[in-house]
């Protein structure tokens, strides 16, 4: 399964990104573009690629980007 | 005769809020908490009996429910002669008049008010000084620590979860419920339009399925 980070708003009037299932944030920024720039590095950075979820402050999703890599067919 | 008391009266909380697109905003995360901590939302829009009159609905409502939230913070017209809404104040003053005149269960409700800004309510409602309000700033994300507050202090629910898990488990809850209804064929419109209840039922299932 691939992995999913999630950038969401927080308390403090900056921005989190959270890998899915991990209890911590992964990191912290006081812009969500930084927040956005650091979770796509990572998500592209994951061996199957990954998806980065991408909030609005009040929660509803702004947007989703799929970094998943297709598996190669078999010959 | 004795009038029994609702089996989900201890659990219930009526809701007493606007209905428009904007507010649906604070909605979502209200719902979300309360039926994250157990407890059972209840509002005017959850049916629509066009023979129930509705202020029928909400005297109903208020006697079923031991607990209540109370949003004050639109009271503020927004644009020059736009009259004041004044249904939410006047939902409050029955929510209060019942709790305070009654002699049975109903004197042990318990209530969160809230307003957008500290001090605001007061200007309008001065009979409100005195009282312990709560204010979210019109933001989702305070209205979960305000709520969260108010669920220790009032409701007693002292091992509730912090504010920051809850917003977080929200977010979770709005990724998979977009990207499912989605795949189940729903547009936008059908997303914005989606009645209460059904939203609180997908609610309900994603708790479930994450325990």
């Amino acid at each position: 399964m691939s992995v999913r980070y999630s950038v969401i708003a927080w308390f403090d009037g900056g921005w989190r990104v959270f890998r899915r299932g991990a209890n911590r944030a992964t990191s912290a920024h006081r812009t969500q573009s930084e927040a956005v720039e650091k979770a796509r590095k990572l998500a592209k950075k994951d061996l199957t690629g990954g998806t980065v979820v991408i909030h609005r402050a009040d929660g509803s999703v702004r947007r989703w980007i799929d970094y998943r890599k297709k598996s190669l067919p078999s010959t | 005769m004795k009038k029994e008391i609702p089996k989900t009266f201890g659990t219930s909380v009526f809701i007493n809020c606007p209905f428009d697109e904007e507010y649906k905003l604070l909605l979502q995360p209200i719902l979300f908490t309360l039926v994250y901590v157990g407890l059972c939302p209840r509002l005017a829009s959850e049916t629509s009996d066009s023979l129930e009159p509705r202020i029928e609905k909400i005297l109903r409502l208020i006697q079923e429910c031991k607990y209540s939230i109370h949003d004050l913070s639109r009271l503020k017209s927004q644009k020059a002669n736009e009259f004041a809404r004044l249904n939410m104040p006047f939902e409050l003053g029955i929510d209060y008049g019942c709790r305070r005149i009654a002699k049975n269960h109903l004197g042990t409700k318990q209530s969160l008010i809230f307003e957008k800004k500290r001090y605001e309510i007061q200007k309008a409602l001065s009979d409100l000084n005195g009282v312990d309000i709560k204010c979210h700033n019109n933001k989702p994300i305070h209205t979960i620590r305000a709520l969260q507050q108010w669920l220790i202090e009032t409701v007693g629910m002292n091992d509730v979860e912090s504010p920051s898990l809850i917003w977080r488990k929200f977010n979770k809850f709005i990724e998979d419920f977009s990207g499912r209804r989605k795949a189940q064929g729903y547009s936008k419109a059908d997303l914005r339009a989606m009645p209460v209840p059904q939203y609180i039922k997908f609610i309900k299932q994603w708790i479930a399925s994450k325990r």
